[in-house]
């Protein structure tokens, strides 16, 4: 999963950057408010946190923009500002949560992914594939009942293919969302980590998950299959 | 705490209680003089009229007595003198007078029988005649023409004497009285005056009496005529100025031409002295009427004017009691009427809130006293709104500014902790977390800086310092940050500038500018730094090739937590402060800050007096 982090205060960048890539997230980050709008703007991303005091564009004039120029990710807010008014003003605007400094990292991601899962429509946080059990908040993943250990690339690609189940994702697609800008794109990068997948998930198993469409990319395999 | 409308009502009411009291008392002390004035003119009129009618009893009544005694008066000079034989009493008595002899001699021949008769005035002896002059009168008073004792007149007296003291005839309520003559005084004061004589006498005790003595010549009287044989000794009528007129010898018997003696030897008339008198009881009865009648009237003035001061008192009493409370009425609805703007400015002022600093008041429409008050509280009030914001805004500013270092150092921390690491990485992830606690120490200590400013606890010392050293030194500390940013920085203090001064204040005022200038600038930008000396000033100029400062900023760029560009973080801990501290340090070591700002950049210019800050 993408997300795009749009704050000016480097120490928390880093920080912050650190953590939510730890959770397996993909983080573009923007140091003020036209770079971020910019990097919104061209890029797709699963979810964005946006701080409403920045430079030379602030978050709100931000936010509003893309509301009105029609672009619908959901944006969480974080700012120092912790007054009522303050946040049903952020909400208003278009904000989709809001969360006022200092924060818990753990509320931080927990609403991240509450974020995500609400971009791909999906409400319960356990998906189930068959016998394959992906709990997106404990981030814990079971086939037959038995615990697979997935890095959190890992994990991240599968809960892609489980956001999309029964759709073909083209390897395009994975990439927009599973890698930051820096990553250096080669092309069987996406083949790598589905054979990682593969050999966690249906190795050992008569029903295969993961599906190729040659051609077209990649399919968690859906009920009809 | 007394209230202005009592402490009012109560001065008007004093104030009007003096006045009043005041007025009304000389009021009523001259109503009252004019009234004692007229009391005054009344009595003297009452007492002159009095004295006027009192002296017109006394002449009426002296009046009178002169009446009834002329009327005697006239009775006996036309009554017809008697001729009577002489009696022994008047013989006797005769010798008493001092031609006696005569008159007893006569009285002794003739029988006259009255008690006094005669009145001689010559005796010729001749050889062949002899013949005396004299008269013998009688009064014919009519029986009731002497009064006696009655309401009206009183009792009354009279008396007729001869010329020399000799009573002759007396009215009989006369007869028991004492009545002297005073033959000396009376007749010589008569005669030389012609008048008649009043006195007063008390012939026995208790009886006043007022007697009036006049003094009447005797126009009928006989020559009393003898011869040798003493048989014409009779009188006879006194001649007219026709001596040669004939005598009736038949009805008067008179003697004959031949025995009237020569004219031009006849002397003047026998005069007699009739005495009236009246008890002056009537008089006194009279008088005392009129004493009894001024007195009431006296009575009577003084008494209308004590009414008239008691009633003039009582009205001035109402009047001022009215008055009073109809101001006590009047007073209080015109006060409360008056105070009512106040009232107005009051629940105005109490409906001022921490929320709403307005003063909801419409100053037009206050009297002309309260509206430098309401414009000074409206002012003060939006001083105070202002304060009150920014307060709340430095409240806000200082929450944003500590709360984004210690987000980031609580997400370094957790990430440290989420998950076991090599030494490597916590050593940089506890590195991250110092540079954010070192970043929210220079804020505090900045907020604490600021406070002891306002509290007045920062103490500045003076001692010798070398501007240009000093600027140099700061230039050399912000290089490694003007290099990161690609900015050139140059330094134009070759000459030593020596001050008296703080140096580590000025020197935090030196670097801050110099921040500012590094932070605010354009890339590939130049900060020149001026120090020069200049008419006991010390001036140090910070130029920036910068984005400028709009005119409207250019004040509030020294008011704590404001930044030209409200949105913008700094890797640097200024937080807006940086320019707030400049210049309270600047307020306090006696020096000046001022900013010229255009489209090529801003110019910081610090005025420092070169013998330190003046103690005065």
């Amino acid at each position: 999963m993408r997300v795009l982090l749009i704050e000016d205060h480097k120490p928390l960048v880093k920080a912050l950057r650190r953590g939510l890539e730890e959770e397996g997230l993909a983080v573009d980050t923007a140091e003020d408010g036209e770079e971020g709008d910019y990097k919104a703007r061209t890029a797709s991303y699963d979810a964005i946190i946006l701080d409403l005091m920045l430079p030379k564009k602030d978050g709100l004039s931000v936010l509003r923009d893309w509301r009105k120029d029609g672009i619908k990710t959901h944006v969480l807010c974080l700012t120092a500002k912790d007054t009522t008014s303050d946040k049903v003003n952020g909400l208003d605007i278009g904000a989709d949560d809001y969360l006022t400094k200092p924060f818990q990292l753990e509320e931080l991601l927990a609403r991240l992914r509450a974020l995500i899962r609400r971009s791909h429509q999906v409400k319960d946080p356990i998906i189930r594939v068959h016998d394959l059990e992906i709990d997106t908040a404990a981030r814990i993943v079971k086939r037959g009942g038995l615990a697979i250990h997935l890095t959190p690339r890992e994990f991240a690609l599968l809960q892609f293919l489980a956001f999309h189940r029964g759709k073909v994702v083209t390897r395009s697609m994975i990439w927009d969302h599973l890698y930051d800008e820096y990553d250096e794109n080669t092309s069987n990068v996406v083949d790598v980590y589905i054979r990682y997948l593969r050999t966690k998930i249906d190795k050992g198993f008569e029903t295969p998950l993961i599906l190729t469409r040659w051609g077209e990319g990649y399919m968690l395999r859906g009920d009809r299959e | 705490m007394r209230s202005i409308r009592f402490s009012l009502i109560v001065y008007f009411l004093a104030l009007l209680a003096v006045s009043l009291g005041g007025i009304s008392w000389l009021a009523y002390r001259s109503l009252a003089e004019t009234l004692r004035e007229k009391q005054g003119s009344t009595n003297a009129l009452i007492e002159s009229q009095y004295v006027t009618l009192c002296k017109e009893a006394r002449i009426a009544f002296d009046k009178r007595l002169l009446n009834r005694a002329q009327t005697l008066g006239h009775l006996a000079r036309s009554s017809r003198p008697l001729y009577e034989p002489l009696n022994a009493l008047g013989a006797v008595s005769s010798p008493l007078h001092p031609q006696g002899a005569w008159n007893a001699a006569l009285w002794a021949q003739q029988g006259v029988n009255r008690e006094l008769v005669w009145m001689v005035r010559k005796l010729r002896m001749e050889p062949q005649k002899r013949w005396i002059e004299g008269t013998e009168i009688y009064i014919d008073v009519p029986d009731d023409f002497v009064f006696s004792a009655d309401a009206t007149h009183g009792q009354e007296y009279f008396l007729a004497y001869t010329r020399h003291g000799q009573m002759f005839q007396r009215s009989e309520s006369a007869k028991n009285l004492e009545i002297t003559f005073d033959e000396q005084l009376i007749p010589t004061f008569m005669e030389q005056h012609a008048v008649e004589h009043f006195d007063n006498i008390e012939p026995k005790p208790g009886l006043h009496l007022r007697r009036i003595t006049i003094m009447e010549p005797v126009t009928r009287f006989r020559y009393m005529t003898f011869d040798k044989e003493w048989q014409y000794l009779r009188f006879a009528t006194r001649p007219r100025a026709t001596p040669s007129g004939r005598t009736e010898a038949k009805t008067q018997k008179e003697p004959a031409e031949a025995m009237r003696p020569p004219s031009g030897e006849v002397t003047i008339a026998p005069v007699i002295y009739i005495q009236y008198a009246g008890s002056t009881d009537v008089l006194e009865r009279r008088l005392k009427d009129l004493t009894d009648d001024r007195d009431e009237k006296l009575a009577a003035v003084a008494e209308e004017t004590r009414e008239a001061r008691v009633a003039l008192r009582n009205r001035f009493l109402w009047i001022c009691l009215a008055a009073f409370a109809a101001i006590v009425v009047g007073g209080t609805v015109l006060i409360r009427h008056g105070l009512v703007p106040l009232d107005r400015l009051s629940e105005a002022v109490s409906q001022v809130s921490a929320k709403d600093f307005r003063l909801k008041i419409d100053q037009g429409a206050l009297p002309r006293e309260l509206q430098p008050i309401a414009a000074r509280l409206s002012k003060t009030l939006d001083q105070l709104q202002c304060a009150f914001d920014r307060e709340k805004q430095a409240a806000a500013d200082i929450s944003h500014e500590l709360r984004t270092p210690l987000a980031a150092m609580m997400t370094t921390l957790e990430v440290a902790l989420k998950k076991s690491r090599t030494p490597a990485e916590y050593r940089e992830l506890i590195e991250e977390c110092r540079a954010s606690g070192e970043h929210m120490a220079d804020l505090v200590e900045r907020l604490l800086a600021l406070a002891r400013l306002d509290a007045g606890a920062v103490a500045i010392k003076s001692e010798p310092v070398d501007a240009a050293g000093l600027a140099r030194q700061c230039a050399q500390l912000v290089r490694p940050l003007v290099e990161e940013r690609g900015l050139t920085l140059r330094v134009h203090a070759d000459e030593p500038v020596p001050l008296e001064s703080d140096p580590d204040k000025l020197r935090e005022i030196v670097t801050n500018l110099l921040h500012n200038a590094i932070q605010y600038n354009k890339p590939s930008g130049i900060i020149d730094l001026d120090v020069s000396r200049d008419n006991g000033h010390v001036r140090l100029e910070v130029r920036d090739t910068g984005i400028g400062i709009a005119p409207e900023q250019r004040q509030r760029i020294f008011e704590r937590f404001y930044r030209a560009d409200p949105s913008r973080h700094s890797d640097t801990p200024h937080a807006g402060l940086g320019l707030a501290i400049v210049k309270s340090y600047l307020d306090l070591m006696g020096g000046a800050i001022s900013v010229d700002s255009g489209q090529d950049g801003s110019t910081f210019v610090v005025e420092l007096p070169a013998d330190g800050p003046s103690r005065a």
